[in-house]
Parts: C-alpha cells; structure tokens; sequence
C-alpha cells in the first residue's frame, strides 16, 4: 500500500532566511584568516557528487572497495574503473543495498543526483 | 516495505499530514513510497521490521524544520529527527516507535568556520568527509576528529556522545553552541548564542544561567539544527606507540599501565585496546579460516594471528604536539611499560610535510573498518554493545571474561576493545552476525541480552544504546526507582506534551505510551 500525495505547490526560497542572524559575514573563506559565511557543501558536478555522496567507500581504502577486492581482481573494485555498470544496475544496489552495504535514501541522494552519479559511472 | 501508519492514523489522516509536510519542503522531499521506506531501516539490524518509518520528510533549513514541527503537532504525528541515519549498530535511520515520520536532515549541508579560533558552526548533515574536505582543501590548519567509520554526521555523532581518536575525539566535551528547534516550533540558541550577534557563540560554551547543550544529547527535548564544535590545531608531530599483547590475560595490566598517564593528561587522547577479530574480519572472511560451528577455537585464533602478526590484544596510542614534548612523552611511556613488559613497543614519528597515518588517530576518516560486517558473509550486520566500567585492570580483565564466555555460549566470535577516557573505561563489544542466517539472527537478542544483564548486575551501565534496548537499558540506571527517569519523563512532557520528536529515544517516553501511543 502506497499513498500518493497531490499537493499544491511547494513552498520554497526560503533557505537562506536562516542565516541572516548570524554573525560575520565575510563572502568567502579567502585565506586562513577570516571567518568563511555560511557554505553549502553539497556538489554539483558528477564526479564531485561521486566523491561527495559515494567516494567515502567506493573510493581507494573505502569499505565498498575493501570488500569488493576481496573478489574482485585490482583495480575493478574500483567503482569508477569499471566498464561493466549499468544504470538500473546502480540504482537498484543504491535504493536496496546490497550485502554489507546500505540502501541510500533519497533524502541522501536524491533521483537527480542519483542520475548524475550514474553518468559519472556508466562507460558506453 | 509496506506502510505501517504512525500510532492513531488512518490513511486519510496521515495522507493530510504528509500533504501539509509538502506544503514546507516540496513534494518531491516527502518519501513514501514502499522503497523509501526500505532505506530508512535499520540496515543491520537483526529485525528490519521492528522499526519502520511511516515516511521521511527532508527540510533545507531550520525553518522548514520549525514548520514542519508545528505541522507534527497539529496532525499528532512523531517524527524521528535524523542528521545522516548512520548511527549503525545503534538503530541508523529508524524510528523506535514505527509509523514515525523520519525527519530526515540530510540535506542541511552547511558549515560556517571561525578559522582563527579554529570551530565550526555544522548542520546535521555535514558529515566527516565532508568536514574533512573542506578543512583540506582550504588549508584551514586544524584536523577534524574522524570516528571509526566516518560516513556519519559531525553532529549527529557529538549528540549521541560518539568518541574519536584524537585528543579532541570525545565529541560531546567539544561542542559548543547550538541551534535546536524545539518540540513546539520555537527555536533557541544554547550559550552565547542566545545573545544575538555574538562572534562567542562557538568560542564559550556557557553563557549565562544554566548550560544546556548536554539536555540536547541522547534526548528528544529538542531538534538540533546546528552545532559549534571546536577542532583540534595541527599538531607539529604525532609520534606513534603500538603494542602487541600476547595473552588474554594481559588485558588487565596493560590498562592498570595506561590509566594513571591518561589521569594526569600525559596521555591526551583515547589509547584502545582492541582483540584480534578487528583487523582480521576488515582484512579476511571468517571461512577464510573456519568452517566448524560455533566460535573460532584458539588454535585457528593463532593462526590468524601469526598470519598478521597481531597480539591477542593490540594497543594504539599516539601523542600530539611539538617534537621536543612529543618525543619526551613517549620516552616516559615507553619506560613506564618497560618496567612492566618484555613485548616490544613499535614507534613512529610523523612531521609536517610527511604522509599522514591513514587513520582516525591523523585526522583521516575511513570507512574500512565496518568491511568487518562481512565477516560471516551473507548481508553483513552488527549490533553495539558498550558499557562503561571504573578505570580499574581487575574489573576490565574480569568484564572481558564474562563477556568472551557469553560470546563462546552463543557460539560468537568475540570482537571487544577497551578504550580509556580520563577516569573510565568504554568497552565497546561488536557483535558481527549475517542477517541471512536464520539460526544466528535468532540469538543474536537472547545474546545481546545477556551480555545487558551481567553488565547490570555489576552496575556497568551503557554509554549508548541500540534503539531496540533503550528501555531495557534506561531501567538499568535505577536509582531512587529510576529517579532520573521520572525527571526525564517530566521535562519530557513539559516540553512536548503531544509526543512528536522522538518518543521512546533513550527510552524517554514522556506522556505517549510505552507502546507508542497505539489506542
């Protein structure tokens, strides 16, 4: 049993109005030494968002590629190595996990950022 | 997973809760399909269908955080707040009463840092890598302080008290400042700041009046929405001191050794004593090795061993600063295990401009080590149990005992570490299972129960609990019929009287029912 919502608009834009009241507001961290504003470290770019939402296991030395190598010859347990990934392939082992690892929701990653991903990964 | 409604819905009610969560966040950040409710489970947990999320809900900001909590109070709806949802062996993203609204903060991804004073302001769902990053790639000269598997949120690990390796690594001391939503909409600012505009917020923790900021740890009195954390400056030097620890028995000394250098502050950050399973199970499967019922018997316990060359036991400290402080340390903690012991004591030094220890201990998150959940093969799990002893060799070697002979009964492989704060002892025990086999899964409970209950009865209380074992252990600290309980409850219900953030959370449950409230 699913329930679908039907919803009018979001209501959205309001993001920033958290932070007016905090103080110091230098634009950008420049140098060691000033105080950064506010920064969002979400990503943006495919590879970026990889390393940002997978790389902390599918990246050299991460838990994904410890257990991948244990059957998997060298390099292939490197995600982004490999020739073979399909994109239903990676969302299915990102929404269900798959043995040891963990379903990632969307609120983690979200469908875009998950077709981004796929991008960044599917060799053809 | 199929929807199980929140305590006292029926569809139509929930579906107008879900539609005026939307309302705040979008459509498109309100999960409810059957497979979002699959990645909001506990994971590795033993029963996935125990705890489950009705839905989640993924606010941008503390805003849509406070709108959509008073939107919980109007619809009776719990919500299970969430920075990352990967407290893993401790519940990760799942409610403990089911049908409750995850509040999933995720994508609350902002840091603000002071890098003169060297503290962070971070949203829930800054994460360790994500620190670490940004620390890196500035270079901003403090190092953050990793945890073992470091996929979690900063935040979220400082509010339920996770440790470190570092001297900065327990996390909770080095919070300073928050941002919570509170379980009516309000939102306050813990020390300073609660005046407005003050650059001291993440510099002094207290304040004015009454300090507030642990309330907010291990409780549901509030949504954290923002934390200040201090990061440690980067050391000069980090000289490195391992130890391997032939016997069981050695345990108990070896501790009775650290303890008093730790006391004095010789030793600043936390030394672990961990057993052979933990780098094994990272680096090998179990029928690598073993193929027989029940645990792994000494002699194949030797042979892993020899293969890696660890002791029974493995000690790990480190020591941070100027060389000329670090290198003197060292010298009087190797001679003060000298007089004690003939095993040798490997030594490092690292210097600015040299490759970092790819560890904790170095500032370095990792991930590696949770590749132990592997262990049995299958889908890999594990389940923590951690209580906290007095600073003392005989109680340790005695509490490793009775839990290595329960760990034997239930046919376990044994996976411990003691690790010293400044006048206690954290024993952190991993229980590594494979959610596929049946027979095992069957007992992990009974197990994990048992090893609860001769804690107990010693008066070894936990420092962290599994969300399935928060009552049982809540009822452990019993004083005056459970005295801190009742005050807890009583805050509870002052602050929340209609039960919408967190219930049942380190077993508070203030006015909703023990059952969750189900009519």
């Amino acid at each position: 049993m699913s329930l679908r919502l039907t919803c009018g608009k979001p209501v959205r834009g309001i993001l920033f109005a958290a932070f007016l009241v905090v103080p110091v507001f230098a634009p950008m961290l420049s140098h060691a030494q000033e105080k950064s504003g506010w920064i969002d470290l979400e990503k943006q770019d495919a590879a970026a968002l990889f390393g940002e939402k997978c790389g902390m296991c599918h990246k050299a030395g991460g838990m994904g590629t410890t257990i991948l190598s244990r059957r998997l010859q060298g390099e292939q347990a490197l995600l982004e190595n490999r020739l073979d990934l399909k994109a239903e392939y990676i969302t299915a082992v990102v929404r269900t996990g798959f043995g040891v690892m963990y379903p990632i929701s969307r609120g983690e990653v979200s469908d875009e950022q998950l077709v981004k991903i796929q991008q960044h990964l599917v060799k053809e | 997973m199929q929807l199980v409604l929140p305590p006292n819905h029926n569809e139509s009610s929930f579906e107008a809760a879900l539609r005026a969560f939307a309302g705040v966040v979008g459509e498109r950040w309100v999960f409810n399909s059957d497979q979002d409710r699959d990645t909001y489970v506990d994971h590795y947990g033993f029963d996935v269908n125990a705890h489950v999320a009705s839905a989640a809900v993924a606010p941008a900001s503390a805003e849509e955080v406070q709108a959509l909590v008073k939107l919980a109070n109007e619809h009776k709806l719990p919500l299970w707040p969430i920075s990352r949802g990967k407290n893993f062996g401790y519940g990760s993203a799942a409610p403990v009463v089911s049908g409750s609204v995850v509040l999933d903060m995720s994508r609350m991804k902002k840091i603000w840092m002071d890098v003169d004073n060297g503290t962070v302001l971070v949203e829930p769902g800054v994460g360790f890598y994500d620190l670490f990053d940004y620390v890196e790639q500035n270079n901003i000269p403090y190092w953050i302080s990793p945890i073992g598997n470091s996929w979690g949120s900063v935040a979220g690990n400082a509010l339920d008290r996770g440790v470190g390796y570092t001297p900065y690594g327990d996390h909770s001391d080095r919070v300073c400042g928050l941002e919570v939503v509170l379980p009516d909409g309000d939102l306050v600012r813990t020390g300073m700041g609660a005046m407005s505009n003050s650059e001291a917020w993440t510099l002094h923790p207290y304040g004015f009046g009454p300090h507030w900021d642990q309330m907010f740890m291990q409780s549901n009195f509030g949504i954290v929405t923002k934390l200040g954390m201090w990061l440690m400056p980067k050391p000069e030097t980090v000289v490195s001191l391992d130890m391997e620890l032939d016997k069981k028995e050695d345990l108990g000394w070896a501790i009775d050794t650290l303890a008093p250098m730790r006391r004095s502050g010789l030793i600043q950050q936390s030394p672990s004593i961990g057993n052979w399973l933990r780098a094994a199970a990272v680096l090998t499967k179990r029928t690598d090795w073993y193929n027989g019922e029940g645990a792994i018997p000494e002699d194949v316990i030797s042979a892993i061993r020899q293969r890696f060359n660890l002791g029974w036991w493995s000690i790990n400290l480190r020591i941070y600063g100027p060389e000329e402080i670090t290198n003197a340390t060292a010298n009087v903690v190797q001679n003060t295990f000298a007089a004690r012991t003939q095993y040798p004591m490997r030594r490092g030094l690292w210097r600015e401009g040299m490759p970092r220890e790819q560890q904790p201990f170095a500032g370095i998150p990792i991930t590696f080590p949770l590749a132990n959940a592997g262990w049995h093969g299958g889908r890999g799990a594990h389940v923590g149990f951690s209580p906290a002893l007095p600073q003392s060799g005989d109680k340790a070697q005695a509490q490793f005992q009775r839990t290595f002979d329960r760990y034997n009964e239930f046919g376990m492989d044994y996976h411990g570490s003691f690790a010293l704060g400044e006048r206690h002892i954290t024993n952190v025990n991993q229980v590594l299972y494979d959610r596929d086999n049946k027979a095992m899964v069957a007992q992990v409970d009974q197990f994990f129960r048992a090893l609860l209950s001769d804690a107990s009865v010693q008066r070894y209380g936990e420092y962290r609990a599994h969300i399935e074992y928060m009552d049982l252990i809540a009822q452990s600290y019993d004083f005056n019929n459970g005295a801190l309980w009742r005050l807890n409850d009583r805050l509870k219900t002052a602050l929340d009287p209609n039960g919408i953030v967190a219930p049942g959370k380190s077993g508070i449950w203030g006015s909703t029912p023990r059952n969750g409230g189900v009519a």
